[in-house]
């Protein structure tokens, strides 16, 4: 705690239950505004906070108990013997198989993040290893408060300009409803020490957000994968003088689907 | 629409509506018990008292539903096999705060103990009933704060304590000693 460096906040510290359910994004319950504007000015809540968050990664990497596989079948049996027989009955047994090496999957992804983060605290990061954990701590933070979009708009022609009267320059924005990625809106964060547009699109019920602004190099650079973390698959490229970055807890098939699909030429009427 | 064939058609509704719950059923049963045999009678049991009451079950959500129902059945089971006091076991009002405490820890630190996953899984198991069902339920089955209020028939202030409670009592377990 690095309390003596800091000025005493203005506004009285969040609750611990305040702070935690601000970060399980249920913001009805507390004044998430309030919590974030706190956050901002009080370097130890902060520290609450990112404590909070490595708690809630660390629990969900419990092991979620997979069902023994003749389960499903003596619950069927103990239902036929009060309902009757089931009208049809699913294969069964291949089911329990498909879940058993999904869970099985999950754990070892889990595990594997679990492994590369303490790769990624031990590392100094470089210029792309920065960007890739800010990038990543914007999404999550934007998926943990309320502001994951401060223009909820499907239509590019009312984000665009959304985005052109905030930002010092306007990057191209697409729907792309029609491959399964629809867009949601944008915001405005900070990456690399700027503002930079998010764009986000959903695919089911996960957020992808899309980071941009100013490149340096006016050439483009072709897509490139950052190391997963913790489950969050991150994507880069440079276009059009322009960094792209595309963050998701999508599987990594998908992202790159979404990738392709962002970069194929408008059709739009 | 004669007795059978409302009984075949409630069999199938139960089916299509509760019965993909099983894998989330099964979860908390197990963290609940404790242990696999015990876990699979609790989701029997669960699965046929929950059909005997889903002829009046007009509720959209099926796994709030179903978890409360698996709760109910794990603690009906804690209580005949354990002389487990319930309502012991329950209580709130005796919360020493170690919220505090936990909020003094070292988000590093507390990451770096949780390098290994068999001292999570053993920080996990414990945490006291009444906070580590409600993290499993948050953590692992990600329920809402009001599903969560569901299946533990408590009101959702309820809930914000028990997990932050239930998170305090993790890290320190994390950063404790090894056991």
């Amino acid at each position: 705690m690095t309390g003596t460096e800091h000025p005493a906040p203005a506004s009285p510290h969040p609750t611990s239950k305040a702070l935690g359910a601000y970060a399980d994004g249920e913001g009805e319950s507390v004044d998430a505004m309030r919590i974030e504007a706190h956050l901002r000015e009080c370097a130890q809540c902060r520290t609450r906070a990112e404590t909070l968050a490595a708690l809630r990664t660390i629990a969900g990497s419990a092991v979620r108990y997979d069902a023994p596989p003749g389960l499903r079948d003596d619950v069927h049996y103990a239902l036929d013997g009060i309902a009757g027989p089931a009208p049809r009955r699913p294969p069964r047994d291949a089911r329990a198989a498909a879940w058993r090496w999904a869970t099985g999957a999950m754990l070892a992804a889990s595990l594997g993040a679990l492994t590369l983060s303490a790769l990624l605290v031990a590392g100094a990061p470089g210029a792309e290893e920065r960007i890739a954990e800010e990038v990543t701590a914007a999404h999550i933070r934007s998926q943990l408060g309320e502001h994951a979009i401060d223009v909820a708009a499907s239509d590019q022609h009312v984000v665009k300009p959304w985005l052109a009267q905030r930002l010092d320059f306007s990057p191209e924005v697409v729907d792309r409803a029609a491959q399964g990625f629809p867009l949601a809106g944008a915001r405005v964060d900070y990456v690399d020490r700027r503002r930079v547009a998010a764009l986000v699109y959903r695919r089911r019920d996960h957020a992808i957000d899309v980071f941009v602004w100013p490149a340096d190099a006016r050439a483009d650079a072709p897509v490139v994968a950052a190391p997963a973390y913790r489950g969050y698959h991150r994507l880069h490229w440079v276009r059009d003088g322009f960094n792209w970055w595309a963050v998701s807890d999508l599987e990594p098939d998908e992202l790159g689907a979404f990738v392709q699909a962002l970069g194929r030429p408008t059709t739009q009427p | 629409m004669d007795g059978e064939g409302t009984r075949t058609g409630d069999r199938a509704r139960f089916e299509a509506l509760v019965l993909p719950h099983l894998p989330a059923a099964y979860n908390l049963a197990r963290w609940l018990t404790r242990n696999d045999h015990d876990a699979r009678d609790v989701v029997q049991e669960a699965f046929l008292r929950a059909f005997r009451a889903f002829h009046g079950f007009r509720g959209i959500e099926a796994r709030p539903w179903l978890l409360a129902i698996v709760r109910n059945s794990g603690y009906t089971w804690l209580r005949a096999r354990r002389g487990f006091n319930a309502a012991a076991a329950l209580q709130d009002d005796d919360l020493s705060d170690d919220t505090g405490r936990a909020d003094l820890l070292d988000p590093a630190e507390v990451l770096s103990r949780a390098q290994d996953p068999a001292r999570v899984h053993r920080a996990l198991e414990a945490v006291p009933l009444r906070f580590r069902e409600a993290l499993v339920l948050r953590e692992l089955e990600e329920l809402s704060y009001r599903e969560i209020a569901t299946v533990l028939a408590v009101p959702i202030g309820t809930v914000m304590s028990r997990l932050a409670r239930g998170r305090a009592l993790l890290a320190l377990e994390l950063t404790g000693p090894n056991p």
